[in-house]
């Protein structure tokens, strides 16, 4: 009896023990095709994680290129905005002492010419009246002077 | 295949067979049947974070300390010079005194190149400080400090050194002294950057990317004197201690 009893337990243990072991191996490898499946997209993932990370090295790269570009093209221009400003300044400056030098000749020119026709009257001065070739050498001394106040600004100019 | 399971099976039924004998004393460490599987391996992902301030980020990647600072040519009646600035607001620019005087056109240009048209300039009659105003909005601004940097604080200068590229240099505050030029009020600051003639203007920055001065002279010693934000910060906020600039003749 007691063999029989002991049989019977050997039995049920054993069917029992044997389903369980049964359905963990069938979990273990439904387990473990999920761990394939998440393997191959935890690879994939990294991947694209690498080429996303290169790609944003090379933008990187592109930007920091671009910027340094911009502020090179930047300073080129406020190079040439001070080339043309410099440039603009100097023609004022020249046509400042053009504008000077210039009076500066009609005043000599128009001194010389009234010494010269001074200098014909005082040859022949017994023909004039006195008070005429006074009158007229200080009108020549006038344009004299005139000649020596351009020439004056003339070389104010040049040493600004 | 076959192998371990033969031999678990084996294994089991002599464990059943050691239950039996002991009259299942360790009823409660049977193997079980497997529960309920998981199906769900990925954690449901976090909430993705979004940005709730833009920062020192700009549209087109240039630090911010960048954007605000502007390049000052002064068209004199016969000279042409060139200074450092930087914007205050969307209309204001805080350079030195002697970069605006005796001129008869100020110019602004930005970090990318940009001319933005002046239509005003005041200078600070108690310190080497001005002032312009412009038409048209410029790029970023600088929020200032509330106080001034104390000796061995580290500080970034961004300007135009030379009249060339925009230039970012650093260096620490090394002391303060009584102003050897004469130019203001009070103490300035001495740090060890390194600036040239045509950084004049630059601001002088914290770590934290605040203005803490105006850089408005240097030394023999490679040293450079700025105006401290202090300084500045008072002469803003008087109306009076601005005028404008008197044009050269």
């Amino acid at each position: 009896m007691l063999l029989a009893v002991t049989t019977a337990l050997l039995i049920g243990s054993t069917a029992y023990l044997w389903r369980t072991s049964d359905a963990w191996e069938s979990r273990a490898d439904d387990y473990e095709a999920v761990s394939h499946d998440l393997g191959s997209d935890l690879s994939d993932t990294r991947a694209e994680l690498k080429a996303t990370t290169d790609e944003l090295s090379a933008v990187q790269s592109q930007l920091s290129t671009a910027q340094a570009r911009i502020i090179e093209l930047a300073n080129e221009k406020a190079q040439i905005g001070d080339d043309r400003e410099a440039q603009r300044l100097l023609v004022d400056y020249q046509e400042r002492i053009s504008s000077a030098a210039g009076k500066v000749a009609l005043a000599l020119d128009q001194c010389v010419r009234g010494q010269n026709q001074l200098i014909g009257y005082l040859q022949n001065a017994e023909l004039y009246d006195p008070k005429d070739l006074d009158a007229y050498a200080a009108d020549v001394q006038d344009l004299c002077q005139a000649a020596t106040d351009a020439n004056s600004a003339l070389q104010a100019e040049l040493s600004r | 295949m076959t192998g371990p399971r033969t031999r678990v099976r084996a294994g089991l039924a002599g464990v059943a067979v050691v239950l039996a004998l002991s009259g299942c004393a360790a009823i409660e460490n049977v193997p079980q049947m497997p529960g309920p599987a998981i199906t769900s391996w990925v954690p449901s992902p976090a909430e993705e974070p979004s940005p709730v301030a833009t920062g020192n980020l700009s549209p087109d990647g240039f630090a911010n300390a960048e954007r605000m600072a502007v390049r000052i040519r002064n068209v004199g009646c016969d000279s042409l010079s060139t200074g450092s600035g930087f914007a205050i607001d969307s209309h204001t620019v805080v350079t030195n005194r002697h970069v605006v005087a005796d001129s008869a056109i100020l110019q602004v240009s930005t970090y990318d190149g940009r001319d933005i048209p002046v239509s005003g300039a005041l200078t600070a009659s108690l310190a080497d400080l001005a002032v312009l105003r412009t038409t048209e909005d410029l790029p970023s601004q600088q929020q200032l400090s509330d106080v001034d940097p104390k000796v061995g604080d580290p500080v970034t200068v961004v300007g135009y050194p030379l009249g060339g590229e925009l230039r970012v240099t650093t260096g620490a505050v090394i002391g303060a002294t009584t102003d050897p030029l004469h130019e203001s009020l009070g103490e300035v600051l001495v740090t060890d950057a390194q600036v040239e003639p045509g950084s004049s203007g630059s601001a002088v920055l914290d770590s934290e990317g605040r203005v803490v001065g105006v850089v408005y002279a240097k030394n023999a010693a490679d040293q450079s004197y700025i105006v401290p934000v202090s300084t500045l910060r008072d002469l803003l906020s008087d109306d009076a201690a601005f005028s404008p600039v008197p044009a050269c003749t």
